[in-house]
């Protein structure tokens, strides 16, 4: 087989480098950037991301976009500009390029909420209540690629669960997602030690947050790349990008607790106005509103497609990474 | 290779369809017209107004044409026509590029094919017409009840508020539609988006849809419809009827409509998916127009036949505004003035530049009928005057950055005699308060025109005292001569350019070269001609000068003098960058046939009874250049359109750069700064202003003109 020749969007990011190190051993990557400077200069905020997509034609068999803003607390207008206007040119360039594969890399938080049993790899259910602007705006994103007329003949969207650090170091940028728990339990550790009974923590008992180390979901990308070159097939494919198992929220603050040291018990709660629960955690534990959603409404995901490309085992389970995890937000910390 | 606000102008058009509706069905494609390449590129704004204005700002630098789609523009009820206020909003962003709403085109259009079908049978309306918006279909509404009142279903109530009532037409609704009309925000549309469908709505939809079932016709374009999400089976077995093709008509397709019947003409009909606002784009453009058609070119274009055109023209023209255009225009003047501006970038202060400028300013008009004397008191007395707020000058944006910046203008109401005269303390007390006032205001950097910088040690002073860093802006105007003259020398032909030593075999001089301007001009010269000749008063100057050129530009013969009138007669190019009031620098008479004479002085060395006396020569007025962007600006600085003097472009182009810092100061201006300052422009999108004469614009021709007149002359001599 020829090698594939792949261009990328939002190759700089977390994510970006992780994917293009194990694209490199499988085609040609090409980036695009605004600033990079071994990078093909675009602004995927502008027209055409200011690249004349027709000097392209033939020479790219796929289209990778990851550029985006990974922020649960963004506005309307950031969310459309960072997230939409990006996917936008990524598509229109993909079209003019005549590149036939497009890859669109989304979220699961486009399912956040979804009232069923299992979350299909298709469920573009419009849902009623998004719990951000980002959720919102991956959404139309994915939509948008879906609709896109007369472009790419094959447009798959990879839905991917909460990145966290690598399974080597456990490396990370910032803190966001199950970082957001540890940093806010620390701030109210006295509370929590001398609240008389066990400390109430929202979460329920069946809801699992799909944890996806960086590394691994790099390799994932870049298997699903080849996989989409190979398979050569044609129309819009969802795939989700997330372990079999997920973590649950007492797990995740059982684990929290065990590495600040606080020896005390939690509750899980759920059945109090969602306003209330939501308010108090953010007040009480800066704990994101948004984040508190994604802990109670995030719907078990229906993997079958995508164990049938990377195997059932491709996603390790928080717990066989804990350490390491931990070990990469003390990193963090102590550098901050 | 036309140059088209900063772009390269090519064959292709871009034009950007910016939908008010959703992001979701963003779409990109090309056509042919007139041997001319379109590419057309759907962005939805998703229904926030905010986000269609950042659009609109992003993309100006990159398109030939907007075309506004999904937003209910003007609308007519009855005889009046109403225009919604957030429609105002967006129509009012700045850009360069038109907006084509395509409007006019959309009502001629759509009545002309809705009765041909109607007329031959193919819509039989009294089987019953559903519209789910009519608000997007007045013109179709209006036409159909006429006659058919009676089978017409009306479901915006739910559409716009949610309340499952489907009316009729009539006085009543077109009362409430009136009344909608002042009060709805295109944001409520928003609530019909999948992001609202709470369970409340469901049930009112499922309500709506089910009264809805027993007309034939279903009047709306795909893209509205798909805002019923899967509840669309009510249009199973009905005639859709568009005003346009839209990809979503496959989407439509798949809840099993009879047929979907479009009213686009066929003969306009360019691409399968053009929508009436990029047809209006496509046909400004493809006739390179800015203004929408006449409504007489539409039916020309739509083959619509006199007597239709006739009832049609009526209705598109016959209308009035309405009291709500009356209202919505006198709030948005009101919110303007209670809304206070965004603090300004910069701040540049300019002043009457002889006493008869000073009959401008309002209320003193009458004056001119008086005796001199009258004004000459005017003058002294308005030279005492603190000075003002002139004016702004907004929208500048940059080319390659597509930063935009605002600036305050100051005006002080000296004229150079008054200036002059006084002592420079006062003059400067009066400048530095306008730089604390600008600081106030949020500027970040000032500059200074005319004689505001000519004054005691050119604003140095006024730069150690004040809150904000301050510029002469002589680096841009220096920079602005030499580009002017180099143009028109070029256009001019008679010099050989000798490509070895990348000059002109020609002799440039300079009057006032040892002034701030004419130095740095003199350095530039000496890069560009074989001979220069430097005239200033003071000798000495004249020849510290003179070493310096010559260590810069050894292969250029230098002469110096201090009489003007010495090189007359050899120069073919003449700058003269004095101060001087009163006294003529140069004898016309004396010049050279065919010579181009750069006046950068203020006030001007040269009149217009010397371009009068001399039509061999080409006197032009140095200095003006064009800033990037929709520039507006709110006062009458004495130049011609949009462009502005070059010190005040120096100013701007800084605070482009967010370089707030004194760029030019003093006498001595750093000619490495001037080609700095000329890279910038360049690469900001600064263009020189056409060239200006005494008399006006100098045309192509009229520099042929010159040029023969100058070569018989010559011939003769």
């Amino acid at each position: 087989m020829k090698e594939a020749r792949i261009l990328v969007s939002g190759a700089t990011g977390f994510l970006g480098h992780h994917v293009v190190e194990r694209l490199k051993g499988f085609g040609q990557v090409t980036l695009l950037s605004r600033s990079a400077n071994n990078a093909m200069r675009a602004d995927l905020s502008q027209w055409n991301g200011q690249l004349e997509p027709q000097d392209l034609k033939g020479k790219f068999d796929i289209f990778l976009h990851m550029a985006g803003l990974y922020n649960l607390r963004i506005n309307e207008l950031e969310g459309l500009k960072q997230n939409v206007m990006t996917t936008h040119s990524a598509l229109a360039i993909a079209q003019k390029a005549e590149i036939p594969h497009f890859i669109h890399v989304s979220t699961v938080a486009v399912v956040v909420g979804l009232d069923t049993l299992y979350a299909r790899p298709d469920d573009v259910k419009p849902v009623f209540r998004f719990p951000d602007w980002y959720a919102h705006s991956k959404m139309l994103a994915e939509h948008m690629v879906r609709y896109w007329d007369d472009g790419p003949k094959s447009k798959t969207i990879l839905r991917l669960g909460v990145l966290v650090g690598d399974t080597d170091k456990g490396k990370i940028l910032r803190i966001d997602g199950p970082y957001h728990a540890a940093e806010g339990i620390k701030q109210i550790q006295g509370l929590i030690e001398s609240f008389p009974t066990a400390f109430p923590l929202p979460g329920n008992k069946r809801t699992r947050i799909p944890l996806v180390p960086v590394n691994k979901a790099g390799w994932a990308i870049s298997q699903i790349c080849k996989h989409v070159k190979q398979e050569n097939w044609e129309g819009t494919k969802y795939l989700y990008l997330a372990p079999n198992r997920g973590v649950g929220a007492e797990e995740l603050f059982t684990s929290t607790f065990r590495h600040l040291g606080i020896k005390k018990e939690f509750s899980l709660v759920e059945r109090v106005p969602r306003s209330l629960l939501e308010s108090v955690a953010e007040k009480l534990a800066h704990l994101p509103r948004e984040e508190v959603s994604y802990l109670l409404d995030l719907p078990p995901l229906d993997l079958t497609e995508t164990q049938k490309i990377l195997g059932v085992d491709w996603c390790p389970e928080f717990s066989e990474y804990e350490s390491i995890f931990w070990k990469g937000y003390d990193q963090y910390v102590s550098n901050r | 290779m036309k140059v088209y606000f900063g772009r390269a102008m090519t064959s292709t058009y871009r034009i950007a369809e910016i939908s008010l509706g959703n992001a979701t069905i963003d779409c990109s494609y090309e056509f042919s017209y007139r041997d001319k390449t379109f590419e057309v590129q759907r962005f939805g704004a998703n229904f926030s107004i905010g986000y269609l204005k950042d659009l609109i700002v992003n993309l100006r630098n990159s398109v030939d044409a907007f075309a506004i789609s999904d937003l209910p523009g003007i609308m007519r009820i009855q005889d009046r026509s109403y225009v919604h206020r957030q429609y105002l909003e967006v129509m009012s962003t700045p850009s360069s590029v038109p907006f084509c709403d395509g409007s006019q085109l959309k009502e001629l259009s759509v009545v002309n094919a809705l009765s041909r079908l109607v007329e031959s049978g193919e819509i039989q309306p009294d089987k019953g017409v559903f519209f789910p918006l009519s608000l997007f279909h007045l013109e179709s509404l209006d036409f159909l009840q006429e006659n058919y009142r009676h089978y017409l279903g009306i479901g915006d109530s739910y559409s716009v508020f949610g309340i499952p009532w489907l009316a009729k037409p009539g006085a009543m609704t077109t009362s409430i539609a009136q009344m909608l009309l002042h009060l709805v925000s295109l944001r409520d549309l928003r609530s019909q988006t999948p992001r609202a469908q709470s369970i409340v709505k469901q049930m009112t939809k499922t309500a709506l849809l089910a009264q809805a079932q027993r007309y034939h016709y279903v009047f709306s374009d795909s893209a509205p419809l798909t805002l019923f999400g899967d509840d669309l089976h009510f249009i199973h077995g009905k005639e859709v009827i568009v005003t346009y093709s839209h990809f979503l008509d496959k989407e439509v397709k798949k809840f099993g409509p009879k047929s979907i019947i479009s009213l686009f003409p066929k003969s306009l009909q360019f691409h399968p998916y053009i929508s009436y606002p990029v047809l209006d784009a496509t046909l400004r453009l493809a006739e390179g127009k800015t203004a929408p058609l006449s409504i007489t070119e539409w039916q020309d274009l739509l083959s619509i036949t006199p007597e239709f055109g006739q009832r049609t023209k009526r209705r598109v023209l016959g209308s009035r505004p309405s009291r709500q255009y009356r209202m919505t225009s006198l709030f948005e003047k009101a919110k303007s003035r209670v809304i206070k501006t965004p603090p300004p970038d910069f701040a540049f202060i300019v002043h009457p530049l002889s006493k008869h400028h000073l009959l401008k300013a309002p209320g003193v008009r009458w004056l001119k009928e008086m005796p001199n004397s009258w004004l000459d008191g005017f003058e002294k007395m308005a030279a005492k005057a603190p000075g003002f707020v002139y004016g702004h000058i907004k929208h500048i944006v940059s080319k390659k950055t597509n930063r935009e910046v605002n600036g305050v203008i100051y005006g002080i109401m000296s004229t150079p005699k008054m200036m002059m005269s006084e002592d420079p303390e006062v003059i400067y007390r009066r400048i530095e308060s306008l730089c604390d006032h600008a600081g106030d205001l949020g500027a970040k950097i000032m500059g200074l025109g005319a004689y505001t910088k000519v004054i005691g040690d050119s604003g140095e002073t006024i730069s150690r005292n004040s809150p904000i860093p301050v510029t002469t802006g002589n680096s841009l105007s220096a920079s602005a001569t030499l580009w002017a003259v180099y143009d028109v020398v070029g256009r001019m032909k008679i010099l050989d350019y000798v490509p070895g030593t990348k000059r002109y075999d020609g002799t440039a001089t300079v009057i006032g070269a040892t002034g701030s301007i004419g130095k740095v001009s003199a350095k530039l010269l000496s890069l560009a001609f074989k001979k220069v000749c430097l005239v200033a008063p003071r000798m000495d100057r004249l020849l510290d000068l003179q070493e310096e050129i010559r260590k810069i530009s050894p292969e250029c013969e230098i002469v110096v003098s201090t009489n003007s009138n010495d090189f007359a007669s050899e120069s073919d190019v003449l700058v003269t960058a004095t101060s001087s009031l009163d006294q003529k620098v140069v004898e016309v008479d004396l010049l050279k046939p065919g010579c181009v004479v750069c006046d950068c002085s203020r006030p001007l060395d040269f009149t217009a009874e010397d371009s009068a006396k001399r039509p061999d020569i080409l006197i032009i007025e140095s200095g003006e250049v064009i800033l990037p962007g929709p520039v507006k600006m709110t006062c009458d600085l004495g130049l011609p359109d949009d462009s502005v003097y070059a010190c005040l472009g120096e100013t701007a182009l800084l605070a482009l750069e967010e370089r707030y810092e004194p760029f030019t100061l003093g006498r001595n201006i750093d000619w490495q700064k001037v080609r700095q300052i000329y890279k910038m422009a360049q690469a900001h999108g600064v263009k020189l202003a056409a060239i200006r004469g005494h008399t006006g614009f100098i045309s192509d021709r009229e520099i042929e003109l010159t040029k023969q007149l100058a070569l018989s002359r010559r011939h003769k001599a």
